[in-house]
């Protein structure tokens, strides 16, 4: 298998051996310097836990630490400090250094090098940069990108009982030329790497630094780079690095030529949150109909139905209505309004005549729920069946509803017959089917065909003599013969043989027949009428 | 080759990773990882590594007990970091001493450390990452198990999971060796290629020029949304259909292992029996059900004709085990055919194949919308009739304004007005559109209408093209020569198509009009493969293929790229965002209202 297949993986093994006896000193030195090349490890242990734990676990177990020999390259590298960084002031310098010094009292934490110097630096910018708060808080950001230190840390401190066989001189040099590569980590620090550099470093999850892109120019480039890439994550740092340093007027304007960018924005705003912001942008970008509908999405969950209609309301006013292209649904939105301003009084008074115990009709069909946000039609079927002979000026009635919504009569038949059949009034499921033909005649008539009307009568109990009128009207006389043996309902059967004339399947089935019951006498009567004219 | 090697990898890096934080730790698992590293690891593997106790990531729990450190183990979202961030503060007040780390799989987000920074937590956590990219679940199949994909991705225009999927290219390919030859069908799958490449670039090469994979074929999901809108035909697809196929493990009912408790059983071709029929038409099952049970009868029979001690031992030590294994085996996937076929019985499955393969024909229009009106008046199950509506947008390049309107008012009206929403989205993906009047794009003009583009349907011209309803009524569906037979012949997944089509030409000319169809075909061919249908020396590892889908893909479409290795000579990996279904497609962008 590849070595580099772990990418960090395969480093962060090596950080642990460190210490161990069979590990090399140059593999040691070589890993050391790759660790501390990590410049942004400097700040690192500023946000672990400074664990008391661990000094005094080191203090315990350690030999007393060789001062002077320590001591030495520390200060003497003291001008050389003071040279590289000649902004700072004298003390600060000082204190950086002789901190450094404080630690070689400690010889454990000055030969873990990694470790030791990172707990050392937090005092630098502490001490050097308390005047610019804003590049601590950047450092904070950065350090926390880079998790590895951490471990790094408590691995090696778990194996400081191996190191004194390590040559005293030797570490010195180390020391000496660990601060010369992190003198020169932390100059790299502070000047700006080429965007290709720091998105290659993000794409590979490594640490980096943004806040030396200070001109818009850097900005945008870092921007339409990490576009380019594809990689989401890239995007979204390049978007909120944009958002946080520049106005909300040019990042607006930024935005809205980069739309790519700006979806990976509104995809942040949408995970945070911040609706009034995600619906803000789709306006700012011309997205009225997504504006329109996250702003109806947010108004769904509300459970007290006044919130909710006065958010719809809302929601209406400014967002559906203002878009002559979403008239449509701002129709539909209506409807909803209308509809839960319909089931409140509807559901406050049934449940009130549910609970007094003085209706039979919610006595016999108890109401499985509350009316409260159910569909158009769901509510028809309710009304359907307990306000079936309401007028049309009541707001339960079933021809207002049917009314306000335009409900097809395809629909209405579907569910009035359902509700009506299932209370078994015979009766209204016939009226609903009963027609006016010219002249005062009536006759039966289904939109939805009399097979799906006998379907829905079969699956509310129906009888065979009322499924059987039914199944006479179907006019294809082999569907007829099929759903009367689907619902076996004998005389359809007979019935539908007879109009088909197939006398030897309804010999067939008069004979499986009981001879005297009614069906039974039924069949052998018509075979045994010579008037009709058999296939 | 053996894919296992991933899963070797991946559980070194999970014991390094749990290693690294010493002593004994809890886990605190996001429910999406559990099953992934079911297959991968394992509790008893979290077990050998230190880990004492498992806890499920919950919403709405403040804090957790358990011991002094904790490892979070979790997909990177918003609100997962919240939810964490909110354990520790609490745990922080009460006075509890802890130390935790944040493993993101498979990679950590900048905006996550954001939320954990604002949170204000930073200096309590290690934040680490787990790269759980494509894992194994089977000898011929690798996914990510990362279902969100789709919806960030087409739905979202969010590319933060390309990344992933180019980086569990890359690090196939420097387990497995570079592939000369990559293709990509879509707008997406040509992102994912040039991630792939500029991450190379960025890597030192292997020096090692073998491969054992040669060509990698990287898929859009939008190129084809009638394949996954089709009702399955063959075992496999149905069993996930039906019962729910997750990481590769099922779950029966009671109803079907007959002893009322239900069992859990892990599908992969170790199964003898499923590996013959998981690809097998329905209308075959029984079938060979019957042949095989035969088998083991005459198997079972052998017991009468014992002769010597030693033949008894031998039947007793060698065929009784399998036998009695087997007979188990049968049983179950017997019992699951029924049950499937009595779900089916409870819908009106007839009328609704008959509708779904005359819209795919293109014929009976009128009747077909009677139909999915029929569907909605009933309060038909929503998700089966938005199916319908959207396979009729598709196959008709948009449905006319007028019934548009009047399937989104009916359907409202019958399962809630939520559903606007729904329907805005299904919009948004191009899966329910309404045509264009061209008057209104005159009024329009030129001027590009601010919001979202919706991504037309070219079902007719990809159609004809590519001959994706077959003409002749009798396809073998006992021995299928066509792709087709994963839907009865009604229709060809695209992507399954082009891959065919690709592998056996040998050329991308003639398919141009079909790629511009598609979003763009593009090809990075290194190795001309000519003839490698033919036999003959050559490389082997030409043969060797790997079809990534972006967004997922469904069992039916796995089964066809199986057909087409056997018809072809080839071996064929698919390797996948998710595996989906038609009804999970879907009701990933149905909008859920708690009523």
């Amino acid at each position: 298998m590849d070595e580099d297949y772990f990418g960090m993986g395969s480093n962060r093994i090596k950080k642990k051996n460190l210490f161990d006896d069979d590990v090399s000193e140059d593999a040691v030195r070589s890993s050391i310097k790759t660790s501390i090349v990590d410049k942004d490890d400097i700040s690192f242990a500023d946000h672990f836990d400074p664990g008391p734990k661990v000094s005094e676990s080191n203090r315990s177990h350690l030999p007393k630490p060789d001062l002077s020999s320590l001591a030495t390259p520390a200060s003497k590298t003291r001008p050389t400090l003071g040279h590289e960084t000649k902004t700072l002031s004298n003390a600060a310098t000082f204190g950086g250094a002789s901190r450094a010094i404080e630690f070689g009292h400690n010889r454990s934490h000055s030969l873990t090098i990694g470790g030791g110097l990172s707990l050392a630096a937090p005092t630098l910018p502490d001490t050097q940069f308390s005047s610019s708060s804003a590049s601590l808080q950047s450092i904070d950001k950065v350090a926390a990108a880079s998790p590895h230190g951490y471990e790094k840390f408590s691995a090696s401190s778990t194996s400081l009982q191996s190191i004194d066989k390590v040559d005293v001189e030797k570490m010195q040099q180390e020391i000496q030329s660990l601060k010369r590569s992190l003198l020169g980590a932390k100059k790299d620090r502070w000047m700006k790497q080429p965007v290709e550099d720091t998105l290659r470093r993000i794409l590979k999850g490594e640490p980096f630094s943004l806040e030396m892109y200070k001109s818009l120019a850097d900005k945008l480039a870092l921007l339409d780079q990490a576009v380019s890439l594809h990689d989401g994550n890239a995007i979204m740092m390049a978007v909120l690095f944009l958002q946080k340093t520049v106005t909300r007027h040019i990042f607006t304007r930024e935005l809205l030529q980069r739309p790519v960018a700006a979806n990976h924005y509104l995809d942040y705003l949408k995970a945070h949150f911040d609706f009034p912001e995600y619906i803000n942008t789709l306006i700012l970008l011309g997205r009225t109909e997504e504006a329109a509908i996250c702003k109806y999405q947010l108004a769904l969950p509300s459970s007290d139905v006044a919130v909710k209609v006065s958010k719809l309301k809302d929601c209406l006013r400014s967002h559906f209505q203002a878009d002559s292209a979403l008239s449509n649904d701002a129709s539909l939105v209506q409807e909803y309004v209308d509809l839960l301003e319909r089931q409140r009084p509807i559901d406050e008074s049934d449940a009130g005549l549910e609970a007094s115990g003085r209706s039979a009709l919610f006595k016999d069909f108890p109401r499985k729920r509350s009316l409260i946000d159910m569909p158009v039609v769901t509510t028809l079927y309710y009304c359907c069946l307990y306000h079936y002979d309401l007028g049309e000026n009541s707001l339960a009635s079933p021809a207002a509803l049917r009314k306000r919504h335009q409900i097809s009569d395809k629909q209405f038949i579907w569910t009035a017959i359902g509700a009506r059949a299932k209370l078994r009034q015979w009766r209204d499921v016939e009226a609903i089917l009963t027609t006016k033909g010219w002249f005062g005649s009536t006759k039966l008539k289904a939109a939805i065909g009399f097979d799906k009307v006998v379907a829905i009568l079969h699956r509310n109990g129906a009888p065979p003599d009322i499924l059987q009128k039914y199944l006479a009207m179907i006019d294809n006389l082999e569907q007829r013969l099929s759903f009367a043996k689907k619902v076996s309902c004998q005389i359809a059967v007979i019935d539908a043989l007879v109009a088909l004339k197939n006398r030897a399947e309804l010999e067939q089935l008069a004979s499986k027949l009981d001879r005297y019951s009614k069906e039974g006498l039924y069949a052998f009567d018509i075979l045994n009428t010579s008037t009709i004219k058999w296939k | 080759m053996d894919l296992q090697e991933l899963s070797k990898l991946l559980k070194t890096q999970l014991a390094h990773l749990l290693v690294s934080f010493p002593d004994a730790k809890d886990v605190v698992l996001d429910p999406d990882l559990m099953k992934p590293l079911d297959r991968v690891a394992g509790i008893t593997f979290l077990k050998e590594h230190g880990v004492s106790k498992i806890f499920k990531l919950e919403p709405g729990k403040k804090s957790l007990q358990g011991c002094g450190k904790r490892v979070y183990l979790v997909r990177p979202r918003l609100v997962t970091m919240k939810y964490i961030a909110d354990h520790i503060n609490t745990e922080i007040a009460k006075g509890e001493r802890r130390s935790y780390k944040i493993v993101m799989v498979p990679r950590k987000l900048h905006v996550c450390e954001m939320i954990l920074e604002s949170e204000g937590v930073m200096g309590h956590i290690t934040i680490d990452e787990f790269p759980l990219e494509l894992f194994p679940l089977d000898s011929d199949l690798l996914s990510l198990e990362l279902p969100e994909f789709f919806t960030s991705f087409y739905l979202d225009n969010d590319t933060t999971w390309l990344h992933t999927v180019s980086s569990s290219l890359v690090n196939l390919q420097r387990l497995f060796g570079r592939a000369p030859n990559v293709y990509a069908i879509g707008k997406g799958a040509k992102m994912v290629y040039e991630l792939m490449e500029t991450m190379f670039e960025t890597h030192k090469d292997r020096k090692d020029k073998t491969f054992h994979i040669g060509q990698i074929f990287i898929v859009d999901r939008d190129i084809d949304y009638v394949s996954l809108l089709c009702s399955p035909m063959t075992y496999e697809a149905l069993l996930d259909e039906s019962f729910g196929i997750n990481c590769g493990m099922i779950d029966f009912d009671g109803e079907v292992t007959g002893d009322g408790k239900g069992a859990k059983m892990l599908l992969t071709s170790q199964d003898e029996i499923y590996t013959q029929i998981r690809d097998c038409h329905f209308s075959q099952m029984f079938s060979y059900m019957r042949d095989t049970a035969k088998k083991l009868q005459e198997l079972e029979n052998k017991k009468n004709n014992l002769q010597s001690v030693g033949d008894m031992k031998n039947f007793v030590g060698n065929d009784l085990k399998v036998l009695k294994q087997q007979q188990k085996l049968l049983t179950t996937h017997i019992s699951a055919s029924e049950a499937i076929l009595k779900m089916k019985g409870k819908t009106d499955f007839e009328d609704f194949i008959r509708a779904e393969h005359n819209l795919l024909e293109g014929v009976e229009n009128k009747e077909n919308m009677t139909y999915i009106e029929e569907c909605i008046q009933k309060q038909f199950s929503p998700i089966l009739t938005l199916r319908l509506m959207c396979l009729a947008s598709l196959t008709q390049e948009g449905l006319t304004q007028r019934e548009y309107k009047a399937l989104k008012t009916q359907f409202l009206h019958s399962h809630g007005f939520e559903h606007l929403v729904t329907m805005f989205r299904l919009k948004k993906l191009g899966l329910l559109t309404e045509q264009e009047v061209s008057q209104s794009s005159m009024r329009l003009g030129t001027a590009k209408v601010p919001g979202i583009s919706v991504k037309k349907s070219n079902y007719r011209a990809l159609n004809r093209k590519l001959g994706l309803v077959p003409n002749s009524e009798d396809i073998n569906l006992q021995q299928p020569t066509s792709l087709s037979y994963v839907f009865s012949g009604a229709y060809t997944p695209v992507p399954c198509k082009l891959v065919e089509q690709i592998l056996t030409r040998d050329t991308l000319i003639g398919l141009e009009d079909v790629g511009r169809m598609c979003g763009g075909l593009y090809a990075d061919v290194k190795t001309k493969s000519q003839g490698i249908s033919m036999p003959g020396p050559g490389n082997p590892a030409m043969k060797v293929i790997l079809v990534f889908f972006l967004g997922g893909c469904t069992f039916s479409e796995i089964t066809a790229l199986r057909l087409v290795a056997k018809l072809h000579g080839f071996k064929i990996i698919v390797a996948t965002t998710a595996i989906t279904t038609s009804s999970r497609f879907i009701e990933s962008l149905v909008e859920k209202v708690h009523r």
